[in-house]
């Protein structure tokens, strides 16, 4: 038995975008990038169940890059592993409202493992439309962009809920 | 009385997890092993391996949310008399020069 059992398709709720763009937006109004991970069951349908926003230290949100330590990805298993939840992608956002394209940076800290997402949220995650995120899958060594067709027949948007979670340290409020 | 403390040469049972996994990677390992035999199997199961492309990748273990820096002692100083140890496999890039 592998330990990445190849993925078909993902279910994605609705509510696990509008949980990462409450999550991502309060960076880009300071004109910072940022991300949150989804995680889930990983099978031949996986569902996206869990956003996982890291913050503190170890995850720096800048203008130009979203980095997220190892230490923190260590973090993330601590919570996840126990609940059987496996990294199913990897969101970020582009301040730019141009179609998303993947840079040399999130190539490289992307996944590298066979049908993990890398999506990109435009316009600093005030993007709604998520015919307008850019959808890449991973796979034979690199990232490929998910086509419309392709991904309105490998990913099922759904009314279902999708739990938040914090990892790191939170910042009180002034 | 039942021995609930694993000695020297004694079994340890070992997992690691790794984040993008469905399945951790068990198996037994004298106290005595090298933990970076530990390491080596895990990248195995997991398929990955250190390399160095533009970029640099590194896959280390971590222990109760720490770094193992050393990998070249045996099990039994980091899980002293624990019968049990769960590592976690996490991917280090460190960029290269443009």
């Amino acid at each position: 038995m592998t330990p990445f059992p190849p993925i078909e398709r993902w279910r994605v709720p609705v509510a696990a975008c509008e949980l990462t763009r409450d999550a991502v937006m309060p960076a880009g109004r300071h004109g910072c990038e940022s991300g949150v991970f989804w995680l889930g069951e990983r099978a031949t349908v996986s569902e996206v169940t869990a956003v996982v926003y890291p913050t503190g230290v170890g995850v720096e949100e800048t203008p130009f890059y979203w980095s997220v330590a190892p230490e923190v990805f260590a973090a993330v298993s601590a919570w996840a592993k126990p609940r059987r939840l496996s990294l199913l992608a990897v969101v970020h956002t582009h301040l730019s409202a141009q179609r998303p394209h993947m840079s040399r940076t999130d190539r490289r800290d992307g996944l590298k493992t066979l049908d993990a997402l890398a999506i990109i949220v435009p316009r600093a995650g005030r993007e709604v439309d998520i015919g307008r995120w850019g959808w890449f899958v991973y796979g034979d060594g690199d990232y490929r962009e998910l086509g419309d067709a392709e991904r309105a027949g490998r990913v099922e948007m759904t009314a279902r809920a999708a739990g938040f979670v914090v990892v790191g340290e939170v910042e009180e409020a002034a | 009385m039942a021995q609930v403390e694993a000695k020297k040469g004694q079994q340890v049972k070992v997992k690691v997890d790794y984040l993008p996994a469905t399945e951790d990677f068990e198996q037994d390992y004298s106290t005595e092993t090298i933990v970076e035999t530990i390491r080596t199997d895990a990248k195995s199961f997991f398929g990955v391996q250190d390399r160095q492309e533009r970029d640099t990748y590194f896959y280390y273990l971590a222990l109760h949310g720490e770094r193992v820096e050393n990998t070249n002692v045996p099990l039994t100083d980091l899980v002293k008399k624990a019968k049990a140890a769960h590592f976690s496999l996490v991917e280090q890039i460190t960029a290269g020069g443009f």
